[in-house]
């Protein structure tokens, strides 16, 4: 199982309830929106994606399906960005 | 080794530059002329020619940062232009032309990498001065920085590059010494307009999250550094920008070529 855990050296501000965030690969900031803005906070440590589906459930009026390939699809895009740690969860 | 040394004061940051001709000295003189400045500098930036090739050496007292600016220095330290001289009788015009780029981008890059912890950022946009306050005005390449500065009739801080920094709690556009046109001067800003060339005049208040991230991507930045040390200059201009954006009221503007875009700000804000 992965986790996920967004980089500590990533800069980053709440302005207006919303997470601007700084992509130093692409020198450039990167306006989350409510639902990015509340999986960038709860990544602070290491989450499971089915941790983190919960949390967006528990916080937006959705349906998992939907949640989860959201998630999914937000979790790639930091990846790609360098924004992320992604570790395989080990079991002891 | 002498060296002769010239203290300026550039966006706030006092800087002693010292060099090792009396050539180099006077280009630098004539160039900053405006920016002289006798106060302590924040550092010391030092251009010196040997074997034909510059060397850049930096020092100052940054609380924690010389690491950083060791890495920098050692990075940019041995700049090689020797096989770019050039021979016979222009040789002097061109060196002097080089050395010029060489002490401009060097000190460029310094100040933009070593401003934001002191609280500032240099940011591409013109800016104007009217009536003890600055106008500024940020848009792409070719986009009217120059022509809407030109327009208004009014001293003209940057054509290019301006400062951006904090002093007597408000924040203020300097001059530098980068681009075409530059009137030594800092002003209180009174607004910030992301210009666009259109068939109308036209203006619309732009929320600060937008503000925040349209100055970002205006932000000069080119830092000879690890991803570490400019996510740490990233997390300063971040927070000073957001500042700027909490106390500072933008606007997007639309304007025609020939419009007198400065009296029409002032009617409208």
């Amino acid at each position: 199982m992965l986790t996920f855990k967004r980089h500590y050296h990533i800069p980053w501000r709440e302005i207006e309830k919303k997470a601007v965030v700084v992509s130093v690969k692409d020198n450039e900031v990167v306006v989350f929106n409510e639902v990015g803005t509340e999986i960038w906070k709860f990544i602070k440590s290491e989450r499971k994606i089915n941790e983190i589906v919960n949390q967006v459930l528990s916080l937006f009026d959705s349906n998992k399906k939907t949640v989860k390939k959201d998630v999914e699809s937000f979790l790639k895009d930091l990846q790609e960005r360098e924004m992320l740690d992604v570790k395989q969860e080990i079991k002891s | 080794m002498s060296s002769r040394k010239l203290k300026v004061n550039i966006a706030g940051l006092s800087v002693l530059l010292e060099v090792d001709t009396r050539e180099g000295y006077m280009m630098l003189e004539e160039w900053l002329e405006d920016y002289k400045n006798d106060t302590d500098p924040d550092f010391t930036l030092h251009f010196f020619h040997e074997e034909e090739r510059f060397k850049l050496g930096f020092e100052g007292n940054l609380q924690g940062s010389s690491d950083e600016i060791i890495q920098m220095s050692v990075k940019m330290g041995h700049i090689d232009y020797q096989n770019r001289y050039a021979m016979g009788p222009d040789a002097a015009m061109i060196n002097k032309e080089l050395a010029r780029f060489l002490f401009s981008n060097s000190l460029r890059i310094v100040v933009q990498y070593v401003l934001p912890k002191f609280g500032g950022v240099l940011i591409h946009a013109s800016a104007v001065a009217d009536n003890g306050k600055s106008y500024v005005f940020i848009g792409p390449n070719d986009g009217g920085k120059t022509t809407i500065a030109q327009n208004t009739g009014r001293v003209i801080l940057s054509d290019d590059c301006i400062g951006l920094n904090r002093f007597e709690g408000g924040w203020n556009a300097c001059a530098t010494p980068w681009g075409n046109i530059h009137n030594y001067g800092l002003y209180p800003i009174s607004g910030i307009f992301f210009i666009s060339k259109s068939d109308r005049l036209e203006s619309a208040r732009v929320d600060k999250l937008t503000a925040v991230k349209k100055l970002f991507s205006n932000i000069c930045t080119s830092f000879p550094s690890s991803q570490k040390h400019t996510s740490e200059i990233m997390e300063n201009i971040l927070s000073i920008l957001e500042q700027v954006c909490c106390k500072i009221p933008a606007y997007n503007l639309w304007f025609r070529k020939d419009d007198n875009v400065f009296d029409e700000i002032i009617r409208r804000f």
